[in-house]
């Protein structure tokens, strides 16, 4: 009977414990999304410039045309950031904050871009 | 975040008081709820983890009373037929003897523990849903 009560009083500190590590878990979670948010919104707000010429290297772009088109998707999407985030662009928000760094920050921009151009290239399809 | 917790609400309300049962099963009822309208596998693990522990507490905590009032039931009715006097018939050197008055030895922390996870479980939720709803943007509810 001893031991019995000794299992189920196991039970509910382990059932505390857990609940407790998993508020833990989710805590820390947040504020490493709002952490990945400000360095994303650094990138997407004050960066973008610089990214976009990096990217357009990476494409090995010098064209002026090209390069100011980019300049406009990216600034259409930092209007949309701004706004409410529609279904697709918070997926791709929400792929990107999963790999914040340096490297994955060209790719991330570029996939959005690529995004962005075939929905564009789909929409100027629609009108022809 | 608050409405499967109603019942626990109204029965303070109207008992002025919380049984054991009541909380332990709100606090499994609680964790399952919440594991599931969670959107990460880890948290629905977790809680369904926690609700099998509570679970299982619920059935110990109700088959202490179960016991107890047994036990009392069986001194009531000793001391009815003249037997003995009530606090002679239970055996002094046995450790359940405290069951008879009272409430069950563990059932106290039972009851903190319970509420603790229910806490831990309310703010497991509430950090979700600003993750969701104020970092993401995730509009509240979809349909409108």
């Amino acid at each position: 009977m001893l031991g019995l009560q000794f299992l189920v009083d196991g039970f509910a500190f382990a059932g505390a414990g857990i609940a407790t590590i998993a508020a833990g878990l989710t805590v820390t979670r947040v504020i490493r999304n709002i952490r990945a948010r400000s360095e994303l919104r650094d990138v997407l707000l004050n960066k973008h410039h610089t990214e976009i010429r990096l990217l357009a290297n990476k494409r090995h772009t010098h064209n002026p045309e090209e390069l100011k088109n980019l300049q406009e998707v990216m600034e259409r999407i930092m209007e949309q950031s701004a706004k409410r985030l529609s279904q697709e662009h918070r997926k791709l928000i929400n792929e990107g904050l999963e790999q914040v760094s340096p490297q994955g920050r060209a790719d991330y921009i570029g996939r959005i871009l690529q995004k962005a151009e075939e929905k564009d290239a789909a929409a100027h399809a629609g009108h022809a | 975040m608050l409405v499967p917790l109603i019942p626990l609400g109204l029965e303070w309300l109207f008992t002025d008081t919380l049984t054991d049962e009541s909380v332990t099963l709100a606090a499994s009822m609680y964790a399952i709820l919440i594991g599931v309208s969670s959107r990460y596998k880890l948290m629905l693990g977790t809680a369904l983890v926690v609700c099998m522990l509570f679970t299982a507490v619920y059935g110990a905590v109700t088959v202490q009373k179960q016991e107890q009032s047994r036990e009392q039931a069986t001194a009531l009715d000793r001391a009815q037929k003249g037997i003995r006097d009530v606090q002679k018939t239970l055996d002094p050197d046995d450790r359940h003897s405290s069951h008879v008055e009272g409430e069950p030895h563990a059932a106290r922390y039972y009851r903190s523990l319970s509420l603790w996870a229910i806490f831990m479980i309310f703010g497991v939720h509430v950090t979700e849903r600003f993750n969701r709803h104020v970092l993401n943007r995730e509009p509240f509810w979809e349909l409108l």
